[in-house]
């Protein structure tokens, strides 16, 4: 029965994919699924609804009117992400469509000088509008409320003077007929020509300074004039885009339309305000986009046609849209603030993880019966305690043959504790973000891997140079899992290929512990080649990758999943290349780095030990995403890293000695060690300082970068 | 009737309503200090607990033992009984010392010299105060013994109960039920009693009727407590209620307290001290539940991290009103603190059952 539901939640929890939503939510991308799916459920809906909706002339028709409605949406938009609004988006229009009749009717003039023409009258009414608003400061939305007014009266006079001379002549030009009603393959060329515009303004609102101004601008006013940004401007060139796309559309109208109505362009606003509001666009300014403007004027058009078609009067169609745009308000509104919130709560998504049981703990003056080789004992009581108060965060060591000490900090350095003593610290180089695995290439370079960086060599000459950063892209991730987030430790093989682990993919390194209530297995080995300077995946799906250790035989590499609490071995070259096989699957905690040992075997840190509450906890992922809601993050059940120990390990996963610091006082938590002259350094990532343990009968000689180069030398 | 279940989803969701977890902050009067990591050291003592204010002297149990002890002087062993004590009170008329036994069993004895008499036998009692002649008590429950609290925090049935007995060989008779681990009784004013509810986090006024022998709930209580208060000692001097919360309320206990299979499993599968559950001392385990704030960094376990322990006294006014506090945080070492009282000398006597140690100060 247990069995069974464990199986359940197995296949609950691992296979269906919750992990998505919280990635999909990260995204920058996300606002547009809303819309998105809007979109789709309208057409289809019409679809099913009106079987004649979708004829290859309508669709044609449809064509042509979004040709007109999306640039005028496009221009709300604009004027939107500043922060404005721009009501009179109707007249214009229509003040454009005037003049281009009037152009082109009466005074014949040839089309292209006459959508100039219009263009200018339009940049015009845009810059009457920026003028009162961008540079005197005044409201937006009672300003082209007013202008609204204003031009519509315009063209009504005008109408009155000229809509018999427009009506009583038949244009006689080829282009006009063709911007009117032309098309390729049902392509309609206006639309070809909007489509065009869309292209061109995405990429100035997304990839160019023009943009990101509009958008700082709308964002906050007060950031984008501190930044240094022409706020006044920006807002004023704003209305005057929005005035230029909208006499375009007019253009566009007139040339299909040749009407002289008294109502062209009346009600347009509401109209135009729906979609780009539908579309995702932000009445607070700031948040906007062409896409958005794009699946918001789709949708619209596909509900003004389609209420057209069940016979659904004017005035009840504003009556409609003025619903919607209610209802979007204020979903956009609940959106826009709970987004984060909503992301917090789903980001975690735990998995099904059944442990298997672990080897036993025991004291050691209570052998009896239980056999095991975690014996404690109190070895690491009397270290000698290396730079305490001075350095923050050393996750690894390392050291070089004049016995200089090496180590990363918190602060982004890699610091050295001189020769003998390990008295004097100096820092050796700034890299920037927080060193973890450390190890030396041939040439005497010191490479680490560093979160948020990748994998970083510092030189002798304290040049610090990137040697990689991103590996291969994964097809089924949604997050972008070529960048490298989290590398955690490193080895290098002897022909110069460097083999590292990044321990998660969706974690930063600050929230490396909830990576463990997840257990999802998101972490993974990658290989950087540098013959042809590329980055690999070479294992993916584990949990907490971390230590990585080049083995003795030179074809294989051992590695330490630690939330997984196993130790692997991978073989990269020989008769079993990649095979992988698991040599520990009970140790009693955390494994950490592992680092080669003077006799020929390994060091492996554990850096805490396996605790039946978080166990047991492992195979109830409900239990955990509940946690992760309703509790704060500071009370989450982490696994317990307060106490760790060394073990010495052969290649097999056998262990064949034992170190610990009950009290945990100076290594509470131990995440890597490195053997060096008879001597065991250990640090910790959330320690401050170093220890120095003197191993029994060890070789005095040894040191680490003798034993991986002087033999190829 | 439609909006209740979708809200209730909602809630879920966002752990809103009921499906909130919420522990009180420790302000106001509850600000944290250090002051029990830095008193006086009394005495060492294993599993110290129930500190007795008698005539001239002051009792506390270990284990079996009952120790009587006086400040400038040492502990001295008064006697050994065949199992744990639970409780202690003292009847100052009569100079009598009433032990309760682990076992259930109730012992009278004059303190002078150690003369056994059993009066009665129950379960599960933790706590005794006299009313004159009669003797009042709290059963902690009835599905437990004293030493198994956490089963009972974790059953979730208020079982508890306070009873009377009048010594003279009758059985007791139960003045008040369904109590959700009462760890503290105190005759404070002339019948009136005082009473701590651990798992309900409150202390409970009542008004003992002597004449019918029955026991009235008061208005007045003080609920919503950041610990688990435990024994209770009124200073007669300054009329002032003094409460000991012997662990801490924890957000992740809270939550695996509204969590039915993690933890009726937990409770199955997991030897009690590595239980998500609060304790007298924690930390003394690598295998032990960790939260993500308790772990060292840089040395340094932090003083607000939580705690499954904690050491907490709060002394109230007659109207329990909080006065003041002392506290010794996650880092300290007086965790656990079960007792306390305040002799003629204005000494107090304050014991850590978590750090097995008695501390003092003037």
């Amino acid at each position: 029965m247990s069995n069974l539901r464990d199986k359940f939640l197995q296949i609950r929890y691992n296979i269906f994919p919750d992990h998505v939503l919280g990635e999909v939510l990260a995204k920058r991308w996300a606002d547009n699924a809303i819309p998105f799916f809007t979109l789709a459920i309208v057409a289809i809906g019409l679809l099913l609804v009106l079987p004649g909706f979708y004829t290859s002339y309508n669709i044609t028709e449809y064509g042509r009117q979004y040709a007109e409605l999306g640039l005028v949406v496009l221009g709300m938009t604009i004027v939107m992400m500043a922060g404005g609004l721009d009501l009179s988006v109707g007249s214009m229009f229509a003040i454009a469509n005037l003049v281009a009749l009037y152009c082109v009717h009466v005074l014949t003039i040839d089309p292209f000088l006459t959508l100039l023409l219009t263009i200018s009258i339009g940049a015009l009414c845009g810059a009457f509008n920026g003028f009162f608003i961008g540079l005197i400061g005044m409201r937006a939305f009672l300003t082209t409320l007013v202008t609204l007014i204003i031009f519509r009266s315009v063209v009504d006079l005008l109408l009155l003077e000229y809509a018999l001379d427009i009506s009583s002549v038949f244009p006689d030009s080829e282009i006009w007929d063709l911007i009117g009603d032309g098309d390729s393959v049902g392509v309609p060329f206006v639309l070809v020509a909007t489509a065009l515009i869309f292209i061109f303004s995405h990429i100035i609102i997304s990839r160019m300074k023009p943009g990101w101004h509009l958008t700082a601008v709308g964002g906050s006013r007060r950031s984008a004039y501190n930044a240094g940004i022409k706020v006044k401007q920006t807002i004023f060139l704003s209305y005057v885009v929005c005035g230029i796309l909208c006499s375009i559309a007019g253009f566009m109208y007139a040339a299909r339309m040749a009407s002289t109505g008294a109502d062209t362009g009346k009600g347009l606003e509401l109209t135009v305000l729906t979609a780009a509001v539908l579309g995702g666009v932000s009445l607070g300014g700031g948040r906007g986009s062409v896409p958005k403007a794009i699946f918001g004027s789709l949708i619209v058009l596909l509900l003004l046609n389609g209420l057209i078609q069940f016979g659904i009067q004017g005035g009840a169609i504003q009556l409609v849209f003025g619903i919607i745009l209610l209802l979007t308000i204020l979903i956009d509104v609940r959106w826009v603030k709970n987004r984060f919130r909503l992301l917090n709560k789903v980001y975690v998504s735990p998995s099904f993880f059944n442990l298997p049981r672990s080897a036993a703990l025991i004291s050691e003056d209570n052998e009896k019966g239980t056999k095991s080789p975690y014996v404690f004992n109190n070895k690491l009581k009397d270290v000698r305690v290396i730079g305490l108060g001075k350095v923050e965060g050393p996750e690894d060591v390392l050291l070089d043959d004049d016995d200089n000490l090496y180590a990363g900090n918190r602060h982004g350095d890699i610091v050295r504790f001189y020769g003998k003593n390990h008295e004097k610290m100096e820092v050796f180089a700034h890299v920037g973000g927080h060193p973890l695995g450390l190890a030396w290439d041939k040439d005497y370079n010191l490479v680490t891997c560093v979160p948020d960086m990748g994998v970083i060599s510092v030189s002798q000459k304290r040049e610090v140079t990137k040697i990689t950063d991103q590996t291969n892209r994964s097809w089924t991730s949604v997050i972008d899992d070529r960048r490298l987030s989290l590398a955690d430790d490193l080895d290098i093989a002897p022909d110069g290929k460097i083999f590292f682990s990044e321990a998660t993919i969706r974690y930063r390194l600050k929230d490396w512990p909830m990576d463990c209530v997840e257990s999802r297995g998101n972490g993974r080995i990658c290989c950087y080649d540098p013959k042809t300077g590329k980055t690999n995946t070479i294992i993916h799906n584990l949990k907490f990758a971390n230590g990585v250790c080049v083995a003795q035989d030179s074809q294989s590499i051992l590695y330490a999943e630690s939330f997984g609490c196993r130790v692997n071995r991978y073989w990269f070259d020989g008769p079993n290349k990649g095979k992988t096989k698991v040599i520990m699957d009970d140790i009693p905690g955390y494994p950490d780095n592992i680092n080669r040992a003077s006799d020929g075997n390994y060091w492996l840190a554990i850096l805490g030990m396996r605790g039946p509450a978080l166990d047991l906890a492992l195979t109830l992922p409900g239990f955990r995403k509940r946690m992760s809601r309703r509790i704060n993050t500071s009370n989450w059940l982490m696994p317990n890293i307060n106490t760790g120990c060394v073990v010495k390990i052969d290649e097999n996963g056998n262990v064949l000695d034992i170190v610990w610091d009950l009290e945990a006082k100076n290594n509470p938590m131990v995440t890597s060690m490195k053997e060096h002259k008879g001597c065991l350094y250990l640090g910790g990532i959330m320690n401050n300082r170093i220890s120095e343990y003197k191993i029994p009968d060890a070789d005095r000689t040894w040191s680490g970068y003798a034993d991986y180069w002087a033999k190829s030398k | 009737m439609i909006i209740a279940p979708i809200k209730n989803l909602i809630d879920y969701f966002f752990g809103r309503g009921e499906h909130s977890v919420f522990v009180p902050v420790m302000d106001g009067p509850f600000k944290p200090n250090e002051f029990l990591d830095n008193i006086k050291l009394f005495s060492s003592l294993d599993s110290v607990d129930n500190l007795e204010k008698c005539k001239t002297e002051n009792v506390c149990s270990s284990g079996k033992d009952l120790f009587s002890f006086k400040a400038g002087g040492k502990l001295r062993k008064v006697h050994e009984f065949d199992s744990d004590i639970t409780a202690i009170a003292f009847n100052e008329e009569r100079g009598i010392l009433a032990v309760a036994l682990v076992t259930g069993e109730v012992f009278t004895t004059p303190l002078s010299k150690i003369k056994l008499n059993k009066e009665f036998s129950d379960e599960c009692i933790t706590s005794m105060a006299f009313v004159e002649d009669l003797l009042l008590y709290t059963k902690g429950s009835t599905n437990f013994q004293s030493s198994q609290w956490k089963y009972d925090l974790m059953s979730k049935e208020p079982t508890g109960s306070i009873s009377v007995s009048s010594l003279d060989g009758n059985n007791p008779k139960v003045l008040a039920s369904n109590l959700a681990w009462p760890a503290g009784i105190i005759n404070f004013i002339d019948g009136q009693i005082c009473v701590s509810e651990a798992w309900e986090h409150r202390v409970c006024f009542y008004k003992f009727n002597k004449d019918e022998i029955t026991l009235s709930l008061l208005q007045q209580s003080l609920d919503k407590l950041p610990a688990y208060p435990g024994k209770l000692f009124f200073d007669l001097s300054k009329n002032q209620i003094w409460v000991s919360f012997f662990a801490p309320r924890n957000q992740l206990v809270e939550f695996v307290l509204k969590e039915d299979e993690y933890r009726n499993k937990m409770v199955d599968q997991i030897p009690e001290d590595l239980w998500i559950s609060p304790t007298y001392r924690s930390g003394k385990s690598m295998q032990e539940p960790l939260q993500h704030s308790g772990i060292k960094t840089m040395g340094y376990l932090k003083p607000w991290a939580p705690a499954f322990s904690y050491g907490l006294f709060v002394n109230f006014d007659i109207n329990l009103r909080a006065l003041s506090s002392f506290h010794s945080r996650t880092n300290g070492s007086f965790h656990g603190t079960t007792s306390l009282i305040i002799d003629e000398k204005n000494n107090f006597f304050v014991s850590s059952r978590g750090d097995n140690k008695i501390g003092m100060w003037k």
